[in-house]
């Protein structure tokens, strides 16, 4: 029954997923990317995008991720890639729910907290290589319920090759080594003989196994330093505002959570749901995650799924219910069921093409033409990688990775129109902007006469100077 | 046996006095002190007659008590008087905090006080000279109350409307004490059918002490608009940063507030009335983040002890909870211990600073303002040119809501130098601008061809040509 509740989920997850379209603006750029390591058959770590850091060494610490995308492109095209986002979230909202069912099996409690999950999750459901965290995160949570819960130690020999996996596909894989820390931490303090050594062991080497990726242990480093990043001008990293749509439904989670904890205790909570120390530990670490960078709430929601699907029915004096055991057959039956239903959805429903409405996609005609270099807005920057290559960027979504602070803080001055903007325009020698017609820049440099070569009102601007 | 207020006293005289080390500057301050005046010497103007852009519109009357509170200061001893109004207010404020604790675990000054420390970090960040300081004061008292009430002291909760009362005329974060107020009584009238009437009785008294304002249900409106709605452009109203230092300590109260529940004793719905309410509305925005920590103080020296020595033993460390008994109280010794509190706070106050630290205000440019109607200023600096260049009206100030939605919107446009900067500028009659020299609009501005009246590294002073 287990098995039949996470696949129903999925199934529900995976065909909202496959009925979007692909529109996030660094997915341009992660595929530009492993589109150029299938071409030249090696590792992308110089530069070849921009003319502001052209050759400059960096790496994204999600080589095969992009490699991954660009590869499914090549294949399938659009479609691919929303086939693609669908297995990958199918596979989170599976694991969250199988989580979830193994410390409560009535589907009705288990629905509302799974469903918000899902809900939450939508903010990081962009094609991009942090896609595959949206699906791992949930993956190691199950595997290691299952070892705390049912005491299944054998089940942690499955970490070590999935952190080598996970340390190529995308850089947050310090996300999952938290989580095994934290269970590894509790095993310790509980004196869970059986657990803790097997626990210990399975951190360590998941921690060896995450640096076997190009940049080794530095990987580890880059997590810890993103960590502690201000988030200040990209907003999914920043703080997460709990007036918002996802906001909202982690605050009412985490509010819940701590209203359950309040009522039940330690004690209660051992007895209807288990291991009563894990659970502070993996909301505490989990909430503050996802309060500091919003990106991350996600995976806050993922980890108190479980308590709450537990805990609610617990605080209301309802009694648990016992796992329903189902013949294989009928497991097999319905999961197949299932997965016709999400192809039939991503036959008919998953859009063929991007939605480009973000993007200044008629402009390129425009921009074919032009010659110079180009001032872009930062959201733009892997779309015109993507999509007129000929013209180099100034800026785009490598930020933290390439362009922090030098680029980032010329691109801020000349676009806010700060006194040295006309200094950094000369700097970089630039011809063309291509910006928001309500930037402070575009404004000023209409005013001085240049030309505007293409314009969608409201939307973007191309300019060349007189 | 209530517990000894020496303890608490002396905490909050040691803060009280550290919080005359600062000058007075806060951006808000100036607004409120003229108005404050201007109530005491024309009573209560429901216009506006600070701003040329709302000139004649209403404006929003539900801190008028706190405004009085600090002309009057100043009318005392000048900036000396201001200084003094907030050492004490601070002092209060960490009086009843760390009173508040104490009342959970007496006898136990350190817990109580490691509990407080938080909230008094926390609050450090609201020691400028507003009325939101002393709507922390009332709030921490209300705490008290309703945890005293909670306990069964129906004149604790009767006392918490007159409290409401004075919060609703000081500070329009009274509606958090009115929301708490009814989620309290819901959650006791729930689980005590006998109370059910008291509490209903209780609930619409609340509900009417904080109409009891010259704003009327317009006090409901207002608090409504920051509680739900924060304004994000402005700074303290952003949204909680926990990579920031008072985020970090707010995240630390939420993880031992978090780990206290979980590895308690359970059984604990009245705490849940209290915190999960606060704790939801410290999460909207930066300045909210010190209600959670006052609100937990008490909850955290009642139940941190027996968690942390129930984990120290889990992880086989020998550990003991702390008992809980009072320490003998003398009324003697609490007056004379809060009679050398006011004793150092007076001292404090009469040594601190006796001018406003005006660094951040454009105080070159005075001489030089246009009068009358024109001016274009920054929006942290209306304030303080309310208060300094009286003969200026300003375009807009930190009062905020009276500028919304149109004139925010004019200014950002000018400011931010959007693409109908140029007809704002005509529409609204600006003839000159005094901005940061880094704001796009004084870059354009001195592009093209205004005049540079004034120039400082922080301001500059432009007059159209």
């Amino acid at each position: 029954m287990r098995t039949i509740t996470a696949a129903f989920f999925a199934s529900l997850a995976a065909a909202a997923a496959a009925s979007a379209p692909a529109s996030d603006p660094d997915l341009f750029w992660h595929l530009a990317s492993g589109a150029w390591m299938l071409d030249h058959g090696r590792l992308l770590d110089q530069d070849v995008f921009s003319f502001t850091r052209t050759g400059a060494t960096y790496q994204t610490g999600q080589w095969l991720g992009e490699v991954v995308l660009a590869f499914v492109y090549r294949q399938a095209s659009w479609l691919g890639v929303d086939v693609l986002r669908a297995v990958l979230v199918g596979a989170a909202a599976f694991f969250v729910a199988r989580a979830t069912a193994r410390v409560q099996p009535h589907i009705g409690w288990a629905a509302v907290p799974i469903l918000a999950t899902i809900l939450v999750s939508r903010t990081i459901w962009g094609d991009r290589p942090q896609l595959f965290t949206l699906a791992l995160v949930p993956a190691v949570f199950d595997l290691l319920l299952a070892v705390r819960l049912e005491r299944r130690p054998r089940l942690l020999w499955i970490l070590p090759p999935l952190f080598v996996l996970w340390g190529n596909l995308h850089g947050a894989f310090a996300i999952g080594l938290v989580l095994v820390t934290v269970f590894a931490i509790e095993a310790v303090l509980v004196r869970e003989s059986a657990l803790r050594r097997p626990l210990v062991l399975a951190l360590a080497a998941s921690v060896v196994a995450s640096a076997l990726n190009p940049a080794g242990v530095r990987a580890l480093a880059a997590a810890s330093a993103y960590a502690s990043t201000s988030g200040a001008y990209i907003v999914e990293e920043g703080p997460l505002d709990v007036l918002t749509g996802p906001g909202v439904v982690f605050a009412a989670m985490l509010l819940v959570a701590l209203g359950i904890a309040l009522t039940l205790g330690r004690e209660a909570i051992a007895r209807r749901i288990g291991a009563p120390v894990l659970w502070p530990g993996l909301v505490i670490a989990f909430a503050l995650l996802g309060l500091a960078i919003q990106r991350q709430v996600t995976f806050a929601c993922v980890v108190m799924t479980p308590f709450l699907a537990a805990g609610i029915p617990a605080v209301l004096g309802r009694r648990p219910l016992a796992p329903v055991a189902l013949p294989r057959a009928i497991v097999v039956a319905a999961c197949a069921l299932f997965a016709l239903a999400v192809a039939t959805v991503a036959a008919v429903a998953a859009p063929r093409a991007p939605d480009l409405a973000a993007y200044p996609a008629d402009a390129l005609d425009a921009l074919a033409t032009a010659h110079g270099n180009l001032l872009n807005e930062y959201d733009w920057g892997g779309y015109l990688i993507f999509a007129s290559p000929s013209h180099p960027v100034f800026i785009d979504g490598r930020g933290a990775t390439l362009f922090v602070p030098g680029v980032l803080d010329d691109f801020e001055e000349a676009v806010r129109l700060r006194p040295a903007y006309h200094d950094v325009l000369a700097k970089h020698g630039i011809a063309l902007v291509l910006l928001r017609p309500d930037r402070p820049l575009t404004v000023a440099l209409r005013e001085d006469g240049w030309r505007a070569l293409a314009e969608r009102s409201g939307r973007w601007v191309l300019l060349a100077r007189p | 046996m209530r517990p000894s207020l020496v303890v608490p006293l002396a905490a909050g005289a040691v803060f009280g006095a550290l919080a005359t080390i600062q000058a007075v500057s806060d951006t808000d301050l100036w607004w409120h002190l003229a108005t404050g005046q201007q109530t005491l010497a024309h009573g209560l103007a429901r216009t506006d007659a600070f701003a040329w852009t709302i000139a004649g519109r209403p404006v929003l009357l539900d801190q008028w008590l706190g405004d009085v509170l600090i002309a009057l200061a100043y009318a005392a001893g000048s900036w000396h008087g201001v200084i003094a109004l907030r050492a004490l207010a601070v002092a209060l404020l960490v009086t009843l905090v760390v009173g508040a604790a104490l009342a959970e675990r007496p006898g136990r000054p350190l817990v109580a006080l490691l509990a407080a420390l938080p909230a008094i970090m926390l609050s450090r960040s609201a020691y400028g000279d507003r009325p939101q300081l002393e709507g922390y004061v009332l709030f921490a008292a209300l705490i008290w109350l309703l945890r005293a009430g909670q306990k069964g002291s129906l004149p604790a909760l009767v006392a918490t409307a007159p409290l409401l009362a004075l919060w609703s005329n000081l500070h329009g974060s009274s509606a958090l004490g009115l929301g708490l107020i009814l989620v309290v009584l819901a959650e006791r009238a729930l689980r005590d059918g006998a109370f059910r009437r008291t509490a209903a009785v209780l609930a619409v008294v609340a509900l009417l002490a904080t109409l009891l304002t010259p704003a009327g249900f317009g006090s409901w409106a207002s608090s409504g608009g920051h509680f739900l709605a924060p304004p994000r452009y402005i700074e303290e109203e952003g949204v909680p940063n926990l990579r920031s230092v008072p985020g970090l300590i707010f995240a630390l109260v939420l993880a031992l507030v978090l780990g206290t529940a979980f590895l308690g004793r359970g059984a604990r719905r009245a705490e849940a009335a209290l915190l999960l309410p606060v704790v939801f509305v410290s999460l909207t925005a930066a300045r909210h983040m010190p209600f959670f920590a006052i609100a937990a103080a008490p909850y955290l020296a009642a139940e941190g002890p027996a968690a942390l020595a129930w984990l120290a033993r889990l992880a086989g460390i020998s550990a003991r909870v702390p008992d809980a008994s009072p320490a003998r109280s003398s009324w003697q010794v609490d007056v004379a211990a809060a009679a050398l509190a006011a004793l150092v706070l007076s001292v404090a106050a009469a040594a601190a600073p006796g001018d406003p630290d005006e660094s951040f205000y454009p105080r070159g440019a005075l001489a030089a303002l246009p009068r009358g109607p024109g001016l274009l200023n920054a929006y942290d600096w209306g304030g303080w040119l309310i208060w300094n260049a009286p003969d200026t009206p300003v375009f807009i100030d930190g009062r905020l809501f009276p500028f919304v939605p149109d004139g925010l919107a004019d200014y950002r446009s000018i400011v931010g130098l959007h693409s109908d900067w140029r007809a704002v500028l005509d529409r609204r009659g600006v003839r000159a601008l005094l901005l940061r020299p880094t704001d796009a609009a004084a870059v354009r501005a001195r592009e093209t061809g205004w005049t540079v009246v004034a120039s400082g590294p922080d301001f500059v002073l432009l007059a159209r040509p």
